[in-house]
């Protein structure tokens, strides 16, 4: 965490210097003056991930940028998209002996009552599903739209320290962000309880989240990591490479959950 | 048995950690991706709503005895973007469904797709393996 916060810091700082005018040499003599660069022509500071993102149906990249981040430990949970693991496979994952008593007494149907089918997963496993994303990319805030249960994420690239151990938990979590070079670095944490696979295994409010988001080839693709631990629930660290693809002009829709759809289940 | 009651006291002690566990609609879970099934008679429901919509149907079984049917789709959100609405279906309309059958033997599918009398698709079929 203090890694991050210090990475945030410096990008924020180089981000401040790069844009601030360089101080006049008062004797440097009036030569050698450089043609100032058009507005239009000046390179963005950071690479602008807005537009609407379609998720892609086959196998993600696996961005060898991005995977040169992530820890040795990490496990590939290899689910994204739409397919889904069987009951007691895990991806690799290693369940703490609590959270895998939980997953083995977890029953499908379980879950299709009023109460719980309208209830959205986190960001876990929400991000990865076959359900598009909609940026929205600004300096201070970027905010990340999904079509999966009408979830709205904030990444707030104007703080560098989570909030207080005692506030609220919640599916989407509190997001700080910063950019390494060129790609966008999440740390997300205060997530509510949820489920990881989608077949009982569940994190719990303690999980943490790093994802990193990077532009593919010409912009028409984002490619992203999301790495998750959970000093409860999991012995191990997991990953899900996600790849989208660009689909200018198109939105997401709203989802607007009915549990109607549960009262088959209770017949 | 012992142990299985510890188990199911560790269960309940990580839950009660973890607050009031979210959960969802599983494919993997419900479903048999291996096989597939079609069947064709005439709509009693269709409730396209999020997160899955349901199709019930009456099919008339070997025996020529009716049986109740029902079907389970994708998102009606994922749906939309394939040329589904909640006009696609009709109450007394007579389609056909292929699907994935239900793991625990129940008049009970997954929609892989839909026509109608005439043969002509309804919407268009979702990607091989999505099960959202």
């Amino acid at each position: 965490m203090l890694r991050a916060s210090a990475a945030v810091t410096a990008a924020l700082a180089a981000v401040a210097c790069s844009s601030a005018p360089a101080p006049e040499a008062l004797s440097a003599p009036p030569a050698a003056v450089t043609e100032p660069v058009p507005p239009a022509q000046q390179k963005p500071a950071h690479p602008d991930l807005s537009g609407f993102w379609s998720l892609n149906r086959g196998k993600p990249v696996r961005d060898p940028v991005l995977a040169a981040k992530l820890p040795a430990d990490t496990v590939i949970v290899d689910d994204t998209g739409g397919a889904e693991l069987p009951i007691g496979d895990y991806g690799g994952l290693k369940p703490k002996p609590k959270a895998l008593a939980v997953a083995k007494a977890w029953k499908p149907a379980d879950d299709m009552t009023l109460d719980k089918v309208c209830s959205p997963p986190s960001i876990i496993y929400a991000l990865q599903g076959p359900f598009p994303i909609e940026i929205y990319q600004g300096t201070e805030l970027i905010v990340m739209k999904l079509e999966y249960y009408d979830m709205v994420r904030i990444i707030f690239m104007n703080r560098t320290e989570h909030l207080p151990p005692d506030a609220p938990h919640t599916k989407v979590g509190d997001s700080i962000g910063h950019w390494e070079s060129d790609t966008l670095v999440v740390d997300t944490t205060h997530l509510e309880a949820a489920t990881i696979t989608n077949n009982g295994l569940f994190h719990s409010e303690n999980a943490h989240v790093v994802e990193r988001f990077r532009l593919g080839v010409e912009g028409k693709t984002l490619n992203a990591t999301q790495e998750f631990e959970d000093p409860d629930a999991l012995e191990n660290r997991g990953v899900r490479f996600i790849t989208w693809t660009a689909r200018p002009g198109d939105h997401v829709f709203p989802y607007e959950c009915d549990p109607r759809f549960a009262e088959n289940y209770n017949k | 048995m012992r142990k299985a009651i510890g188990s199911l006291c560790f269960a309940a002690a990580f839950l009660a950690c973890v607050g009031a566990a979210e959960a969802h609609h599983s494919f993997a879970a419900f479903f048999d991706s291996e096989k597939t099934k079609t069947i064709t008679g005439k709509v009693t429901k269709f409730l396209f709503v999020n997160p899955h919509g349901t199709i019930e149907m009456d099919v008339k079984g070997a025996g020529g005895k009716t049986e109740a049917w029902r079907v389970e789709t994708n998102a009606p959100v994922l749906l939309r973007r394939l040329g589904w609405t909640k006009e696609s279906i009709s109450y007394g309309q007579t389609i056909t469904i292929v699907g994935w059958p239900a793991r625990d033997g129940a008049n009970y599918l997954r929609l892989q797709r839909a026509t109608d009398e005439a043969g002509k698709p309804i919407g268009r079929s979702m990607a091989t393996g999505d099960q959202q």
